[in-house]
């Protein structure tokens, strides 16, 4: 001992929560000597190395005489081999960078569209207005409405149209100020009185679907044929007399709702359209000479690019003292994401829409990488050349399926009391959004289970909430939750 | 006899002419002094006191005939008080003959009546009439308990009362003359709770360990590290487990904003863009309330303990999101980030600092910044045989260096050695805040006020109450040079506002750049109201911290030589924080006359000249020194309890009558009256006030119900903030101080205070309470602050107030055994957790009570370890053993008692 502690003296030394006992330092050695020792021990590299000595840290090159050591003192060797941190490539944007009127709405976690104020009972009017503004061809109809303003006659359906393109306008703006629509409602009320019914000097609740029909149907006296294509479906309708199976009658029709009888057999959407295509009726024969049983049979012979389906929930009955009174029918009945009305077609039609749903599926199924993935598609983009993406028009052709887009739900029991709310999909931009933040709690949700997707909003009037899918698919009724009353569905495009 | 007339002495005249002195005097006896029964002794007594007073009054011969008992000398006087005091104190009035050697000048002579029967209650019942005496009286009473304890062998309260008196030598001589091992370590607890630190390696006290030679090292070591809280992360983690709060919680976990009406409007999770204020308030509420436990859900990667196989996977995975965070923060705000690393590791410096090293390397500046801030906030209260924190940060103080990573380096040598009176940091950071560096590099700038406030701040802290020359010398040398340019602004400004007086036209010819007299006029004030010229001003209070009149010298310069905005404020500091938990009533009536000026002149006058300029001008026009004794007067008032229930009454008369300035800073003011102790009163007031129409009320109020909170974990004050984040939801800087306060609300997971308070209330750790006054002096001025884009790094300072509100046995061997040398060094150096069972209740008041009163009540029986409220009193719950102090706080050694087993045999049969 006493001949090495002139040459050599131990130390200890401490790192992280290890001792290492008994290291002997060669005094006569310089530093890095010692800490390449320290290396060997600890794998911390000499130069994240920080040797400390009763708090002076130990210098590089210096000799390890002229440092103050003891016998059997404790260094501590601070360093690792983490990576050193380093900034992310993207930039984050704080709200305070932001210009001044989008800060809030930021802040507050709104990436949604405005809400609107209730003025008094006008529910069934916003959530309306909410559902029709996902119709994006709609907005842009109402855009261009008024700018040339070719002498229109300035009626009531004048100012509903130009009060529905403002109050659009409005709402499609993202901030978390709701927005008080007195202006559509003046002038709703003054082209139809029927919604400025008071009853004790309160306006009464109204009908959604009244509301909803009633509008677009002035929208499309102003807006005119591009209303047509968005919303009308066109259906053919034979009469079979039941006696005379060749008395036939064939008459066209176009609706802007598609009706869901709501009966006993019906547990779906797609049933209680059906039901509704039948239209059985007594009529006078002409072969039978009396009255007989005509079996109808509606098909669909045009699409639209917007399909509305209506939940007959609400008909009137007589009650026990013979006054009609309106009931609604709380029955469950659910419904698709994605509704396929193809069999509900004419079949010269469905022969004409074969091609447009091949080649959605094709897409669809590039999309879900079945052909191989990415690699297999950019390949066969490569083979083809860009003849080939010339060659893919935009998809604009109806398909016979639809992708919900918007629900308006109802709460209550009657048509003219509860609530209305309306349950929006988000635009694809923002759903990317939410893609995103999804994937960050990706892990948390997969051990909760599965939620649903994220990507619907919630408009009760000014109060707007993020909601998943799942939530939106309980609104199937049977209870006194909300229940879907009127479904708005956006064509697959093929 | 008793009933004679008053004014008289009649008592006092008999007793003289009946039994002369001479005669008791010779004999010795008492002269039968106790033959007439207790109320007459005590009457004689009263009498005495008024006579005494009355010779002090006149001096001088009286004029009027004299009265048979004026003619008695003050020997007379004195021999009877020497027959009285004794029969007092023989029967059980000890309270009784303290008053009457008080009312006498003659408590130095105390401790010659005491013997260990009736040392308790006399040492006790000084300790309690200390905080009402006046000013040289109190420490008189403090010197007799520490004498009468000393006499008695009670080291352990000894010891309180000499860090009471904030008395060096007698801190060192009670240790050097304590010779159990045990109760040496006890004391160690002490002193590290008070944050008094010793070394026994050289210096006074390593005395006790030369003797010893090499045999005497393994307790040295052992002792060290209990007075350096080496294993205080360890046993407050062992608390958390014990008391299962080692899950991580999360921001929002606090926040509860599912609770909150309206919903998640202000989830965090759902907003598009990132708010850099929301996040550094996430930062800050998630260094709070995981404090010290080594994991969170935000910074740390998550422990490897999860799974064996997965550990490394799951932390590389984690690893991702932590360094994310940090540059989810703006600026500044990444240092805070990385910073709070050093909060949530806090105590933890040998498995704390490798986890900061990578930091230190990083890129960014601002990283750096943060990373030298969690070195310090990692050794705060807790020193390190290897004394790391000063080798990583010494030399980032270098002027070289960044502004911010200089102040963060300086701040974190500041939280670290708090009442360390380390001399290496005096000698580094004094030159750089006099300006003495200034000439020796090549530059000769001057060094910015912000480098210097930060480095006199941390000066103030380390060398807290110490009076130190240097560090003195040295802020205010830099005050000095401060006043001159105010001084030069102010002429400047004359000199702008003659020029254009007299020449109207040639405004120009005036050599000042200022064509204006506006800016400049205003650069005087500016300049005297900077924040960083207030925290400079702080450090040298801070060296003053609760050192009574010792000031005086210091406070003749700084009056004569600064421009007088300047002194009033200055001297203002000094007073307050010389007094500190003094309960003197003088200074506190001196304060309120100061808060209940009302400066006329200015905001009329100046209003009306330049509307634009109103705001900041408001702000100027009321003198900083207001708002300051306000605090101050929390400060003073602060360790007593009379005292406090008054100041508070005060405080609501100056919330109606007070200047603005003065209003805001009430709500700190009642926060530092009743820290980490929500009364339910106070918790009213200041809700109340966090509704006030003046945001900087409202703001203040906010804050102050988390300090009066801090680490309770109290629902009520949780479901207040709640609301108010509700109700601010749109004001991003009262929102900051909602989840702040609610992080502090939730310090610790409930498991830590800020009080300053310790040892049954008696003491005032000097260390916490310099934490504390650094936040609630930047609280004062929270725009320019804990606001502001930089400064809120000023918040980590609390750490030094950071303490486990535990009560935590360990064993300390059997009693009445005599151990040697290496037996001691064993049970110190092991001195493992022993759960046993303490009641646990409210305090009572038991001072000059007869009998053996119960010391708690409504008490609740736990098994150690436990946590204690503020106000609250634990006793053992069991008599197999005894602890080694009396006052049952923070970590005890217990004895076992002798015979035990025997004990247990009989009563088995």
């Amino acid at each position: 001992m006493a001949s090495s502690s002139t040459t050599a003296i131990q130390v200890h030394v401490k790192h992280n929560k290890t001792l290492y006992k008994d290291i002997s330092i060669n005094l006569s050695q310089p530093s890095q000597v010692f800490k390449a020792q320290l290396f060997t021990l600890t794998g911390v590299p000499v130069d994240r190395q920080k040797v400390i000595i009763k708090g002076k840290p130990l210098a590089d090159d210096i000799l390890m005489s002229t440092v103050k050591l003891k016998p059997n003192m404790t260094l501590m060797l601070m360093g690792s081999s983490e990576a050193i941190p380093e900034a992310p490539a993207v930039e984050t944007i704080f709200v305070e960078d932001l210009p001044e009127e989008e800060q809030l709405g930021a802040l507050m976690g709104n990436r949604f569209s405005a809400g609107l104020a209730n003025l008094g009972n006008t529910c069934y009017m916003n959530s309306t207005l909410q559902c029709l503004r996902v119709v994006e061809p709609l907005r842009t109809l109402l855009e261009s409405y008024g700018a040339d303003s070719e002498a229109p006659t300035p009626d009531s359906s004048h100012r509903l149209t130009l009060a529905t393109k403002n109050v659009m306008a409005e709402i499609t703006r993202k901030t978390s100020k709701p927005v008080s629509p007195y202006m559509f409602l003046n002038v709703l009320r003054e082209a139809f009185p029927t919604f400025a019914q008071q009853q004790n000097g309160i306006y009464s609740q109204q009908d959604a679907e009244e509301c909803w029909t009633q509008l677009l149907y002035t929208l499309r006296t102003r807006l005119g044929e591009p209303m047509v294509d968005l919303f009308g479906i066109d259906t053919k309708t034979e009469l079979v007399c039941e006696g005379a199976p060749d008395e036939k009658e064939v008459y066209n029709t176009t609706n802007y709702v598609m009706k869901c009888n709501i009966t006993i057999d019906v547990n779906h959407l797609h049933e209680g359209l059906k039901l509704a295509l039948k239209e059985d009726r007594e009529k006078r024969s002409t072969t039978l000479g009396t009255d007989a049983m005509f079996t109808g049979t509606a098909k669909l012979t045009k699409l639209p690019k917007y399909l509305t389906v209506q939940m007959m929930r609400f008909n009137t009955k007589r009650n026990n003292d013979g006054e009609f009174v309106k009931q609604k029918i709380l029955r469950s009945v659910s419904f698709p994401m994605v509704l396929d009305v193809f069999d509900m077609c004419d079949a010269a039609y469905q022969e004409e829409m074969k091609d447009a749903r091949d080649s959605l599926r094709e897409m669809e199924e590039v999309k879900a990488g079945l052909h191989g993935g990415e690699a297999a598609a950019a390949a066969a983009a490569a083979a083809s050349g860009d003849a080939m993406e010339v060659e893919k028009p935009t998809p604009s052709r109806v398909t016979g399926q639809y992708e919900l887009v918007a629900v308006l739900t109802h709460k209550g029991r009657s048509s003219d009391a509860g609530h209305y709310v309306g349950w929006v999909r988000e635009e694809e931009q923002q759903q990317k959004d939410a893609a995103a933040s999804a994937e960050q709690n990706a892990a948390k949700r997969s051990k909760k289970g599965d939620d649903g997707v994220p990507g619907w909003v919630k408009f009760d009037d000014d109060t707007v909430s993020a909601v998943t899918s799942d939530e939106v698919l309980r609104l199937h009724g049977g209870g006194d939750w909300h229940m879907g009353y009127l479904f708005l569905y956006r064509a697959k495009l093929g | 006899m008793a009933f004679g007339t008053k004014d008289k002495n009649e008592c006092l005249s008999y007793r003289l002419e009946g039994s002369p002195i001479s005669q008791t005097a010779a004999d010795g006896s008492d002269g039968g002094i106790g033959d007439w029964g207790h109320e007459y002794v005590k009457h004689l007594a009263g009498e005495i006191g008024a006579e005494f007073n009355r010779r002090q009054m006149e001096p001088v011969e009286p004029v009027d005939p004299p009265t048979r008992s004026s003619s008695a000398t003050d020997d007379e006087l004195m021999h009877l008080v020497r027959l009285i005091v004794p029969f007092h104190i023989l029967h059980n009035a000890e309270p009784d003959a303290v008053d009457l050697l008080i009312e006498v000048d003659q408590l130095a002579t105390l401790p010659g009546y005491i013997d260990s029967k009736n040392c308790e209650r006399t040492g006790l019942y000084l300790l309690s009439i200390a905080s009402y005496l006046s000013e040289p009286d109190d420490d008189v009473a403090l010197a007799a308990a520490y004498t009468i304890y000393r006499k008695c062998g009670k080291h352990q309260d000894a010891m309180r009362v000499a860090l009471k008196r904030n008395a060096g030598d007698d801190v060192v001589s009670t240790f050097v003359d304590t010779k159990d091992a045990v109760e040496r370590k006890q004391l160690c607890y002490l002193l590290a709770r008070h944050g008094y630190w010793l070394d026994f390696e050289d210096g006074p006290a390593a005395v006790c360990f030369e003797d010893g030679g090499d045999s005497a090292e393994p307790l040295r070591e052992a002792l060290q590290g209990a007075i350096s809280n080496a294993r205080l992360s360890e046993n407050y983690l062992s608390l958390a487990r014990d008391l299962d709060v080692m899950e991580p919680k999360a921001a929002e976990d606090v926040y509860k904003s599912h609770l909150v009406e309206g919903g998640g409007r202000s989830a965090s999770g759902s907003a598009a863009a990132d708010s850099a204020q929301q996040n550094l308030a996430a930062t800050y509420v998630n260094a709070f309330v995981n404090a010290g436990f080594g994991q969170d859900k935000l910074m740390l990667p998550a422990s490897s303990s999860g799974g064996g196989e997965n550990g490394e996977a799951e932390a590389a995975d984690a690893a991702a999101p932590q360094v994310q965070w940090i540059y989810k923060n703006k600026e500044h705000g990444k240092t805070s980030a990385a910073g709070s690393i050093g909060m949530l590791l806090m105590w933890d410096v040998e498995g704390g600092l490798p986890q900061i090293d990578k930091y230190l390397y990083s890129t960014e500046s601002h990283v750096i910044a943060g990373a030298l801030l969690a070195v310090g906030m990692i050794n705060a209260n807790v020193r390190n045989e290897c004394d790391p924190a000063y080798a990583l940060l010494y030399d980032s103080v270098d002027r070289s260096k960044d502004l911010h990573v200089r102040t963060a380096a300086m701040l974190g040598l500041g939280i670290a050695y708090a009442g360390c009176r380390k001399e290496e940091v005096s000698s580094l950071l004094a030159p750089i805040i006099s300006g003495e560096g200034d000439a020796d590099d090549g530059t000769g700038a001057e060094e910015p006020l912000e480098v210097q406030a930060y480095a006199a701040l941390a000066l103030g802290m380390v060398f807290v109450s110490t009076c130190d020359e240097e560090c003195t010398q040295a802020i205010i040398s830099a005050l000095m040079a401060k006043s001159a340019t105010i001084v030069e602004a102010a002429a400047a400004e004359e000199d702008t506002a003659m020029a254009a007086e007299g020449a109207n036209g040639d405004g120009n010819n005036s050599n000042t750049a200022t064509p204006a007299t506006t800016p400049s006029e205003t650069k005087a004030k500016e300049l005297a109201h900077d924040p960083m010229l207030h925290l400079l001003s702080l450090g040298l209070g801070l060296l003053f911290l609760n050192c009574g009149s010792k000031y005086d010298a210091t406070m003749e310069i700084l009056k004569t030589m600064l421009h007088p905005t300047l002194a009033s404020y200055v001297t203002t500091v000094l007073e307050v924080c010389a007094y500190a938990g003094s309960g003197n009533v003088l200074m506190i009536q001196k304060l309120l006359t100061l808060c209940g000026e009302h400066p006329e002149e200015a905001p009329a006058a100046e209003g009306r000249d330049n509307d634009d300029e109103d705001r900041p001008k408001d702000k100027l026009a009321f003198p900083a020194h207001q708002p300051l004794a306000v605090l101050g007067l929390s400060l003073v008032g602060m360790s007593e309890d009379i005292g406090s229930e008054m100041l508070l009454r005060s405080f609501e008369h100056l919330l109606q009558y007070g200047e603005p300035c003065v209003r805001k800073a009430i709500p700190l003011a009642v926060a530092l009256l009743c820290v980490s102790q929500p009364k339910v009163g106070i918790v009213d007031m200041l809700s109340r006030l966090s509704h006030d129409t003046d945001p900087e009320v409202a703001q203040n109020a906010i804050f102050a119900l988390g300090i009066a909170s801090a680490g309770t974990n109290n629902a009520r004050v949780a479901n207040i903030l709640r609301q108010l984040s509700g109700y601010y939801y749109k004001d991003p800087s009262a929102l900051f101080m909602v989840r702040i306060a609610q992080g502090l609300a939730h310090m610790g997971k409930g498991l830590l205070t800020l009080s300053p308070h310790h040892s049954d209330r008696l003491l005032i750790s000097n260390v916490a309470l310099s934490g504390l006054l650094v936040v609630l002096f930047a609280g004062l001025d929270m725009s320019s602050t804990l606001l502001s884009r930089k400064h809120h790094v000023l918040l980590y300072v609390l750490s030094t107030a950071m303490n486990p509100r535990m009560l935590m046995t360990l064993d300390g061997g059997e009693a009445g055994k005599e151990l040697s040398a290496e037996e001691a060094a064993e049970v110190c150096a092991l001195n493992k957790p022993l759960p046993i069972s303490a009641r646990v209740g409210e305090a009572v008041d038991v001072v000059a009570q007869a009998g053996k009163p119960k010391t708690v009540t409504g008490f609740q029986t736990h098994v150690t370890p436990v946590l204690l409220n503020t106000l609250d009193r634990a006793e053992l719950g069991t008599d197999e053993y005894e602890p080694v102090t009396g006052v049952l706080e923070g970590f005890v050694l217990v004895k076992k008692v002798k015979g035990d087993d025997d004990l247990a045999a009989k009563k088995k049969e």
